[in-house]
């Protein structure tokens, strides 16, 4: 048993549960009681005031995004004649867009970034406020980052903890979501297509007759051609499904049928850890280029830009990806492919 | 090029047109720097509060570059963690569930990728403060020890670390927060946010100073707990003789807010239970020395190893009972 502290008066005690850090090992719970004597910077309200002052004018160029009338993410104005960008994994569905001041319009998608996760829509409106960009490059560790909700309150504030940086494609850096269908192989991408490169033992893909060296094809009647889109189109399946895998074996296609499983307990508790404190994005890996920071992003507000106390727009937030970790997409980089996403990228046989 | 002696001879031949002339550079300051730093605010009418968080921020900046190359993963076996050098020749801090066992081979990572073997050496499982020594006598890059006693309720402060591990192509990871609570003997509480693969990195103060020890997480965001540096500094001889410290175990739960050392539980066959140790026992001294509290009791019971005897002195229904204890192991399942 261990006191995690003493408290002289017994006021507004928190019984928490309490867990060694670590990879090594299990998980020690150790009940304790603690009392906390200072308010968390977050949410300070003379802070907080301070940093809303910061995002005034950001506050102006943010918007919200509906589906189905639900505000599923935020979104900023890059343009005055109604172009707004978000992120694109939140929208599922015919999106409309709500203005600081209320107006609401409904929306075209116009382009569309896989690997960022960014998907431009226009609304019928002109004259609108964009953002005014700042540097994400540039922005060096340590810098305040505050992402603003249209109008200019605040929906996070936090430092950047990791310069600007590219992300190698599969690296680390991703963490498994146990709320998908587990298939318990590794993988390469080969010329071939996704290959396994080793089968875990008693996995659903051992289970299946999947061997180390197949090249997946296909899943579920969907082609896949690299680990990124076969992990893509694996999301979509719950642990339990049943679905149909061809695999080219020795230049010859053979089908298994596979029943995905759930995700083994070693995976969990990094997970679980980084759960404590908060929902995280479904899509919270395979940016190609981030800058990182400890803003405690919900979901929903991705998509919005993420503004330095200068009030400028030093990126657009695009994932809430564990306790410690949010991800935005550096302005640079957004600035860099707004000109193709008007022009229509990533829209083709789409009516 | 112009030096400062030529600016000065100038100014005294010519001190009118000098006068002039820094009249409309001020001007031209004054006027013009509401124009070049559109659309922020005007220079001289920044917002107090903003201003703050500037200076905050430009001290951050300036720590992060001064102490990230002394900030290290921390490799033992399967494990990772986290770690910082504190002196020249290469004695990291970490924590002590990160370490494990002493004379551990173990690879640290620096910020700039560079690998370094080392060995683990002693570690306090009750306070969870571990030390690994590099190999070689360096010199390292290293941060400096900060002192307990100068950490206040308030303070910002920043945690560095690998969470989830290191990946290639990051450099640790800052986070920022402030110290929500401070216990000198056990932790510091922050809202730096932790998760697995942190264990073992620095908490630093904006002076840069290394002010604790990552060590576990509560439920909430604001529940990140370090160990403070004073341990470290307290048993920096046995920890770096590859003593395990912090052992000694009496297997009793005392009331730790009352004026009296008074004892709540005694678990089944422990030493306090063998000694006949009851509950309601008030401790009044230990060894011939005077206990005022129960956390007094505690300061001299974490100091004891396994094995020794102690002499308590206990009142149990207003008469004193004279008691021997022989410490035992502490299980390492509860620390």
């Amino acid at each position: 048993m261990l006191r995690i502290v003493r408290g002289q008066k017994v006021i507004g005690w928190l019984t928490v549960v309490m867990l060694v850090l670590g990879l090594a090992g299990a998980p020690q719970a150790v009940r304790g009681q603690a009392r906390p004597t200072a308010k968390p910077y977050r949410t300070d309200p003379t802070l907080r005031e301070a940093f809303q002052k910061a995002v005034r004018q950001a506050g102006q160029s943010t918007v919200e995004v509906l589906v189905n009338g639900k505000v599923m993410a935020l979104g900023a104005v890059v343009n005055p004649d109604g172009y707004i960008i978000t992120k694109a994994s939140e929208v599922k569905g015919p999106a409309a867009v709500r203005l600081p001041d209320g107006a609401q319009y409904q929306a075209r998608a116009v382009g569309r970034d896989e690997a960022f996760d960014l998907l431009l829509l226009r609304i019928p409106a002109k004259g609108l406020k964009p953002v005014e960009w700042g540097s994400g490059d540039q922005a060096s560790v340590g810098t305040f980052v505050i992402a603003p909700k249209p109008g200019g309150q605040i929906a996070a504030v936090g430092i950047v903890s990791v310069a600007a940086r590219d992300v190698p494609a599969k690296g680390p850096g991703s963490y498994p979501n146990p709320n998908v269908g587990y298939l318990g192989v590794t993988l390469q991408d080969t010329e071939d297509g996704p290959t396994i490169t080793s089968v875990l033992e008693g996995s659903p893909a051992e289970k299946a007759g999947l061997l180390s060296g197949d090249v997946i094809y296909s899943l579920a009647g969907q082609r896949v051609r690299n680990v990124e889109g076969l992990l893509e189109a694996l999301r979509a399946y719950p642990p339990g499904a049943r679905i149909r895998v061809v695999v080219l074996r020795d230049q010859e296609f053979v089908e298994k049928q596979v029943t995905l499983g759930q995700r083994p307990r070693n995976f969990s508790r990094a997970e679980f850890q980084n759960r404590l404190g908060g929902e995280l994005s479904e899509k919270r890996s395979g940016f190609p280029r981030v800058l990182q920071h400890d803003a405690v992003l919900q979901p929903k507000d991705c998509g919005g830009p993420l503004v330095n106390l200068d009030g400028r727009v030093i990126g657009i937030n695009i994932a809430r990806a564990g306790r410690t970790e949010s991800y935005a997409i550096p302005a640079e980089t957004v600035q860099k492919l707004l000109p193709e996403l008007m022009r229509g990228k990533g829209m083709d046989g789409q009516k | 090029m112009l030096g400062m002696d030529s600016i000065g001879h100038r100014v005294a031949k010519w001190p009118v047109l000098v006068s002039a002339i820094l009249l409309l550079v001020g001007w031209l300051l004054v006027v013009r720097a509401s124009v070049w730093s559109e659309p922020g605010p005007p220079v001289g009418v920044e917002d107090p509060g903003l201003a703050q968080l500037r200076l905050v921020q430009d001290k951050v900046q300036a720590v992060v570059k001064q102490v990230m190359p002394a900030v290290v993963a921390v490799v033992v076996g399967q494990g990772q963690g986290s770690g910082v050098v504190v002196t020249r020749d290469g004695y990291v801090l970490t924590a002590g569930h990160v370490s494990g066992k002493p004379g551990q081979e173990v690879t640290v990572i620096f910020a700039d990728g560079k690998r370094v073997k080392g060995k683990t050496l002693g570690r306090n499982p009750l306070a969870d403060s571990g030390m690994i020594k590099l190999e070689g006598e360096g010199p390292y890059p290293y941060a400096e020890m900060g002192d307990t006693r100068h950490v206040r309720v308030g303070d910002w402060v920043m945690a560095i670390g690998h969470p989830g591990g290191f990946r290639p192509g990051r450099t640790p990871v800052v986070r920022l927060g402030r110290v929500l609570l401070v216990d000198p003997e056990t932790m510091v509480l922050t809202d730096c946010t932790l998760v697995g693969g942190d264990s073992g990195g620095p908490l630093f103060d904006l002076k840069g100073k290394v002010i604790g020890i990552h060590s576990r997480i509560g439920e909430l965001l604001e529940q990140n707990i370090h160990v403070p540096i004073d341990t470290y500094r307290e048993t920096w001889e046995a920890l770096a003789k590859g003593v395990e410290v912090g052992l000694a175990y009496l297997g009793v739960r005392g009331d730790e807010e009352g004026e009296q050392a008074k004892i709540l539980e005694v678990a089944p066959n422990s030493p306090a239970a063998k000694a006949g140790l009851q509950p309601n026992d008030v401790i009044v001294s230990c060894d011939g020395r005077k206990v005022s509290d129960y956390r007094s009791f505690l300061h001299i019971l974490r100091r004891k190893q396994p094995g020794e005897e102690m002499r308590l002195e206990v009142l149990r229904n207003g008469e004193k009972v004279e008691l021997k204890v022989k410490l035992g192991k502490r299980p390492m399942s509860q620390p």
